[in-house]
């Protein structure tokens, strides 16, 4: 898996540039010239790695609709409000997702387990975005908990950083934070179900047990150090679709992550910042990958030596 | 393990389907889908408008000529919803056919062949599976235009590879079987092993995989139509929300039209979710709960 990620990047950019080719269909031929598409393909190619990979800021070009600012100074304001945004809730529904699992598996066939077996199927059926939408109406428009869209109030005039502003931030960012925990907590909580329903069968927990170790120290020294191991990889495995979820969270809150960002460049047309979005978020997703993959070898010995 | 325990039952024998029946989920699932194909079948009935007639004045409450209400040109939401019935099932539907056939025959390659064949399609499952599959739709969508095919393929692009892998893992542990060792020991050519002895064994899992790739369908359609990306004269619960969106449903009385969309895509998936289980609690005693 290790040495499988990085042939992974390498093939990216391939990708992309296979989709560029499609463009000059829909623009113009000065465009062609101007994005340099009427080179042959191998020095485009060259061109796009030396752009991306090899340059730091890499230079995706310049946004359409947002002319003259750069791509990579629009995307690079908006990228630490996705990353906290789906950061804080991966952690939070993966440890809830956890526990509720290794209750469940714990307890398996039991009216318990059928409930929470049932419920994380019907949510896992549920777009993101239209439990965004409920979550939107039900505690922001209905009730008014909640503010309805946004990052932080446009109004706020204290300065970043200071208290009241951080308040503000969490606060506007709890309506998404919570939509994106519901809806990924079921993912979690199933893997974890079946693997801790399979570990209560293992012949060491009959040995555990019938050393007469205490309920606690059988959960979580024995069931949740080996079923843990799985979440792990499906975290990592998942976070390309849990990425794409918040993106769309975020259209519905209007908050100024990338999902925004894209979805306001795709109703501009804005090809260079779309491309520029899926790059960043490619490099993005698989660096965590290849990050889940390291934490793995030191959590599991023996993905270590094979 | 409860991949393995799969292949004992054989779906194309007749009275599978009236064990699934006698399966309370199995029943209800293959209940509601059978409502919901009649809702589709005869849309042009069942709905009192077009989805793009002007049947009242704008942003009407739920009443009982409009049960749903309007939009904000004056259109009947529950006649859009019961078009968009047809539209959501048919895309679902023949995306999971796409999926299910490539993602088989990938998965049954890789497995058996090995070597090459399986070093190059797993690198390529692998690759679209880590990458932001909502991201790269958007971005295909966008090049291809929002014509029905290009949606349709742009679905089914990114569907195939978790049942591909699936496939795969199933054929590589059938493969050291006895009976299929024996089909081969006895001289049997490959093709013949892979399409008569491991395919049928396979069956059971294929169905239940390629039932749920129908709701992923739905909801990658609904997710490309809340972004506005499918085309808007072809009208799918997903374009159905995408408007509520876009026209403000929230603050015009629209409580309903918000939720309808989602509540149908949340039934649509259930009943594949319990035909989908219930097929492994069939084909599967020793897991049934």
């Amino acid at each position: 898996m290790i040495f499988l990620i990085p042939r992974l990047v390498a093939v990216n950019p391939v990708e992309l540039i296979a989709a560029t080719q499609q463009l000059p269909a829909s623009a113009t031929r000065q465009l062609t010239v101007q994005f340099g598409l009427d080179k042959p393909l191998y020095v485009q190619f060259l061109l796009y790695v030396e752009n991306t990979i090899l340059s730091f800021p890499p230079n995706l070009g310049y946004s359409y609709e947002y002319y003259p600012a750069k791509v990579w100074e629009l995307i690079s304001t908006a990228v630490p409000w996705t990353i906290f945004l789906v950061g804080c809730s991966v952690i939070t529904a993966a440890t809830i997702g956890t526990l509720i699992g290794l209750v469940a598996g714990w307890k398996r066939g039991s009216q318990l387990d059928r409930g929470v077996t049932y419920t994380a199927l019907t949510i896992q059926s549920l777009p993101y975005f239209w439990i965004a939408i409920v979550l939107q109406i039900l505690l922001a428009v209905v009730l008014r908990i909640f503010p309805v869209q946004g990052a932080f109030y446009v109004t706020d005039t204290s300065p970043p950083l200071s208290l009241t502003f951080l308040g503000d931030v969490i606060y506007h960012a709890l309506l998404p934070m919570i939509t994106l925990i519901i809806s990924t907590v079921p993912v979690y909580a199933i893997i974890m179900r079946n693997t801790v329903s399979e570990i209560v069968r293992e012949d060491y927990m009959l040995v555990a047990e019938s050393k007469g170790l205490k309920k606690t120290r059988l959960l979580f020294s024995y069931v949740m150090r080996n079923g843990l191991l799985p979440v792990i990889s499906i975290i990592a495995l998942n976070l390309g679709y849990v990425v794409g979820g918040a993106l769309l969270v975020e259209v519905v809150f209007s908050y100024p992550g990338v999902g925004t960002l894209i979805y306001n460049a795709i109703q501009g047309h804005d090809y260079p910042m779309i491309q520029g979005v899926f790059y960043i978020l490619s490099v993005a997703v698989i660096g965590a990958n290849y990050i889940a993959d390291i934490i793995y070898t030191y959590v599991d010995p023996r993905v270590r030596y094979s | 393990m409860k991949l393995l325990a799969l292949m004992t039952s054989n779906p194309s024998d007749p009275s599978f389907l009236k064990k699934l029946l006698s399966n309370r989920g199995g029943m209800m699932g293959v209940g509601i889908l059978g409502f919901l194909a009649v809702v589709a079948a005869f849309s042009w009935r069942i709905a009192p408008y077009t989805p793009y007639s002007i049947a009242a004045d704008p942003y009407l409450p739920p009443s009982l000529t409009h049960a749903f209400g309007t939009d904000g040109l004056g259109r009947d939401i529950f006649s859009q919803m019961v078009y968009g019935t047809a539209v959501s099932l048919e895309v679902g539907f023949i995306s999971a056919l796409g999926i299910t056939i490539l993602g088989t025959v990938v998965g049954l390659v890789a497995g058996y062949y090995g070597s090459y064949a399986d070093q190059v399609l797993m690198r390529l499952v692998d690759v679209l599976l880590v990458i932001p599959a909502t991201v790269f739709m958007i971005f295909v969508a966008l090049i291809l235009g929002s014509t029905p095919s290009s949606i349709l393929l742009v679905i089914i692009a990114f569907g195939w590879p978790p049942m591909a892998r699936m496939i795969r893992s199933q054929t590589l542990t059938l493969k050291h079987r006895g009976f299929v060792e024996s089909a081969v020991v006895s001289g049997a050519p490959k093709w013949y092993v892979l399409t008569k002895v491991i395919l049928p064994n396979v069956t059971s899992l294929i169905l239940a995989n390629g039932i749920l790739a129908v709701i992923y369908s739905i909801i990658a359609e609904a997710s490309l139509g809340f972004l506005g990306l499918v085309s808007s004269t072809n009208y799918s619960w997903g374009t159905v929300l995408n408007n509520a969106q876009v026209e403000g449903a929230v603050y015009h009385n629209g409580i309903l039209w918000i939720t309808i969309p989602g509540i149908a895509i949340a039934i649509t998936g259930i009943a594949m979710t319990l035909i989908a289980r219930a097929i492994g609690d069939i084909t599967d005693p020793k897991y049934s709960t």
